[in-house]
């Protein structure tokens, strides 16, 4: 709780002393006079000192009340909840679907170290890495969708249809984007993990008891490795929430990443919050999550825990 | 442009049953030909409307439409949104003329519709017209949304104009009449976009800013609102009751695209129909004027690119130095190199197709020569360094814009490169949109601002909140002149502006007005925008329209050839 409030005091400062406002985006039109943007300031109450504002909006928050968004005046909750669901399915998707190859390669390259397969893979992890997502994404709209036409070129469905077939569809190319760059990660923590492992003694015990390769791998190798991996999803919950900024835009997904852009570049200071707000929660919560997750899958942890 | 620069505005008597929409389905052709289309566009037979609302149309837009109450803050994109649910008393069409809609004419003094010298009105309004929900339009509707405009606590998006309004009178369900506090005239062309609000909605909240009507609006228009998926798009339906003709499409969607790139592809792969508000891209014109099944056209706006000076600056404030610059800014090169040749180079803060449009000033000539010559007879000496001093002041100034406008950066370095020939300093300063365009600009705190903006009243050519001495926020004004311009020659000017109504004596004085602005240089002119829209082929309706905010101003008429 600590924490949040700290996190709210740092985030709402930055924000309102933040040169520029909600009003900007209107007075570039050159439309309103200087009296009107004055005057929905003092409506807006953004002319009062700072300290009451915050703690305004803090008390407000309190009692779930999170505001509106100074945009489109509907309440930041609703509007996050709007938001979480289409970013959830691109970044659940691109997810598992990281970790699976991401978790494949690791092991192989770990256990194939230095083999071809295993430089091949490093290299490729870091082009991956090294690939910028928004050029990386519309060369995938350029070549899927305008030159060969076997993607739709971005949006989450077919306005009209919006069928499980159609949405899959849409899915596929943001998926790829976003799941290039994660297995490159998910690789190489899964390689230096099970490299740890398979140094260890207890590996050296099983082979010399004459236990199949296999299933020293499976049953002794993996699964101790799999246990730094669990920290690491944990604290990967809060990006499946807070979505993907680039991919999103490219791909118009109409996600977190995307809402918080629009929010910050409109000053729209309740949805900023509320994201900021949101996002932290996830953070704690994921790494509580995690704490959880290591003593189901680590039975000696979760015996001290008791 | 075909467009007639003197044709009359306003006064003319209303055509029965003609409205925004119907505009269309009388002369389409002869929409498009002033709009710059090749005549060959009329030698088609266009193919009828269909009988009923038949098909629908997904209109890409780079911006997210937010904004749904009318009268609230909002953007040109909102107004996409805004022009399809409400109407207003009338609409300008392509040529300036005001065509009646809500209202059965249009007032003027010929008509008795304004006297007393300006201070009466009198609007008679259309009869049989229904709000979506089927409750009659009436006369307590506009005084009702005219209110409601006022009102204190009323986050009202602009009160221009509309503060002189007092003594509102129903005068029967289909009349009004109210009284102005002073004579202005480009009230008339701020009604054309006062879009017009139900009372029997609105009044049931105990607080209209954030009443539920806000996120699902009622109006009188073509279509109704259906759904919204925040971030993504929006819905309309056909109004079946609509008073006017039209609507041909069954449904609307507007569709948010937030990189512009993006949604051009989904342009070129058919995933949006058309492209209008911010446009396709410069870089892509050529490429996308050869797209199979699309047509794409430059279409001129109401905007004009200047240079912004600050006239307080020390060094800006010196009219022969603001003509030195002018003199060494290479126009055509902006506009063939960086803009593809889209733009229209122009003298004027006032658009060419306005009838206020003085074509007769005199034409920026890029002459590096000329310029020196202009600033050694100043009194600014070359110093060692190459850049000009006097005074001990040297010859150098910022120019601001919004960053990661890659365009006008580019801008931004040409026109650095030929004012250092000429030994000016010019450093740039840029800065995010949220930043620049709040206190900076507003409060005039920057040096010199490369910008895109209007100088008129909605379609009015009046521009005296953005060139009165009165009208400078940083000195306690109320408006926007944010250059800081003071003029006792042009306040007359701009009183006279406002109080007359005589379009031909009106003409005479902003004639006059954009003289002095080209002899004292208060902007920089560069020039008026002509932005790149498309739409895929046998959509017929589109008319562009300069004196609309967005070219979806009649989409109630638009259809597909079938």
């Amino acid at each position: 709780m600590g924490l949040l409030l700290i996190v709210s005091m740092i985030g709402f400062a930055i924000l309102h002393l933040a040169p520029g406002g909600p009003l900007s985006q209107f007075a570039a039109m050159g439309e309103m006079t200087q009296a009107d943007l004055d005057r929905i300031t003092e409506q807006l109450g953004l002319n009062r000192p700072l300290p009451v504002q915050y703690v305004e909006w803090f008390w407000r928050m309190l009692r779930g009340d999170w505001g509106l968004s100074y945009r489109d005046q509907q309440p930041v909750l609703h509007i996050i909840a709007s938001h979480v669901g289409p970013t959830l399915e691109l970044m659940l998707t691109s997810t598992l679907l990281a970790m699976l190859i991401g978790a494949w390669i690791g092991i192989l390259g770990a256990i194939k170290r230095y083999s071809l397969f295993d430089s091949l893979a490093t290299i490729g992890a870091m082009i991956a890495l090294s690939i910028p997502t928004f050029w990386f994404g519309l060369v995938v709209i350029y070549v899927f969708s305008v030159g060969l036409g076997w993607l739709p070129s971005g949006n989450r469905y077919t306005i009209g249809d919006g069928s499980l077939i159609n949405r899959l569809h849409h899915l596929i190319g943001p998926c790829i984007v976003l799941a290039l760059v994660s297995t490159a990660v998910w690789s190489r923590y899964m390689r230096s993990s099970m490299l740890d492992v398979i140094n260890q003694d207890y590996i050296r015990t099983a082979r010399s008891k004459g236990i199949p390769e296999r299933r020293i791998l499976a049953h002794h190798a993996v699964r101790n490795a799999l246990l730094p991996m669990i920290t690491i999803t944990g604290l990967h919950v809060p990006t499946l929430l807070s979505g993907a900024l680039v991919t999103e835009t490219v791909f118009t997904w109409p996600g977190m990443g995307r809402l918080f852009l629009d929010s910050i570049s409109y000053r729209d200071y309740p949805v900023v919050m509320g994201i900021l707000m949101f996002t932290a929660v996830m953070v704690l919560l994921g790494s509580l999550l995690a704490d959880l997750l290591y003593g189901v899958a680590d039975p000696r942890i979760g015996a001290g825990g008791r | 442009m075909s467009k007639a620069s003197d044709k009359s505005i306003v006064t003319r008597p209303s055509m029965p049953a003609v409205h925004r929409r119907g505009v269309l389905a009388l002369g389409a052709g002869g929409l498009l030909m002033g709009s710059g289309f090749p005549a060959r566009a009329q030698t088609k037979p266009m193919p009828p409307p269909p009988s009923k609302p038949t098909g629908q149309i997904v209109v890409g837009l780079s911006q997210e439409p937010t904004a749904f109450n009318p009268l609230m803050p909002g953007i040109e994109v909102d107004e996409t949104v805004w022009m399809q649910l409400f109407n207003t008393m009338w609409v300008a069409d392509p040529q300036g003329n005001l065509i009646p809609d809500l209202a059965v004419d249009i007032p003027s003094e010929a008509n008795g519709g304004i006297s007393d010298g300006g201070l009466a009105w009198k609007v008679k309004l259309r009869e049989g017209i229904k709000w979506h929900d089927g409750t009659p339009f009436t006369a307590e509707d506009v005084k009702y949304t005219l209110e409601l405009i006022n009102a204190p606590g009323f986050k009202s998006r602009t009160r221009v104009g509309h503060a002189f309004v007092k003594d509102i009178v129903v005068k029967g369900p289909l009349e009004i009449s109210w009284r102005m506090e002073k004579a202005y005239s480009p009230y008339l062309a701020l009604l054309s976009n006062t879009y017009i609000v139900p009372k029997h909605i609105l009044e049931k909240s105990a607080d209209p800013n954030t009443a539920p009507f806000n996120g699902a609006p009622l109006g009188t228009g073509p279509f109704k609102w259906s759904q919204r998926t925040p971030g993504d798009n929006i819905v309309l339906v056909a109004n079946d009751k609509y008073h006017g003709k039209g609507p041909y499409l069954e449904k609307a969607v507007l569709k948010y695209v937030p990189d512009q790139t993006a949604l051009y592809a989904q342009f070129r792969t058919g995933q949006v129909d058309m492209i209008v508000g911010t446009g396709i891209p410069a870089n892509f014109y050529e490429e996308a004027v050869k797209l199979p099944g699309r047509k794409v056209m430059k279409i001129p706006s109401a905007s004009v690119e200047i240079l912004m000076p600050n006239l307080e600056h020390p060094v800006l404030a010196e009219k022969a130095v603001r003509h030195a610059l002018y003199a060494s800014i290479n126009k055509q090169a902006i506009i063939d190199v960086i803009y593809y040749g889209l733009h229209i180079p122009t003298e004027s803060f006032t658009p060419r197709e306005s009838w206020a449009y003085n074509p007769n000033l005199p034409k920026q000539q890029y002459d590096l020569a000329k310029a020196n010559k202009l600033l050694d007879e100043a009194g600014w000496k070359r110093s060692g360094s190459g850049v000009r001093m006097k005074n001990n002041i040297p010859l150098e100034f910022t120019v601001s814009t919004t960053s990661g406008a890659s365009l006008r950066e580019q801008c931004q370095q040409l026109m650095m490169q030929d004012w250092q020939q000429i030994g000016v300093s010019m450093k740039i300063n840029n800065m995010p949109a949220a930043v620049i365009w709040g206190d900076f600009y507003t409060r005039s705190k920057f040096q010199s601002l490369l910008v895109g903006t209007a100088f008129r009243t909605v379609i009015d050519p009046d521009p005296a909140h953005r060139f009165a001495s009165d009208a400078i926020p940083a000195k306690n004004g109320s408006g926007a002149n944010q250059m800081q311009w003071q003029n006792p020659q042009v306040d007359q000017l701009l009183k006279d502006g406002q109080t007359n109504f005589d379009q031909a004596k009106r003409k005479d004085i902003y004639w006059k007005l954009q003289e002095i602005a080209r002899e004292e240089l208060p902007i920089l002119p560069i020039y008026q925008y002509a932005p790149v829209e498309g739409h895929k082929e046998g959509l017929i309706g589109f008319a562009p329209n300069v004196n609309a905010r967005q070219n979806t101003w009649n989409m109630g008429s638009w259809y597909w050839a079938r």
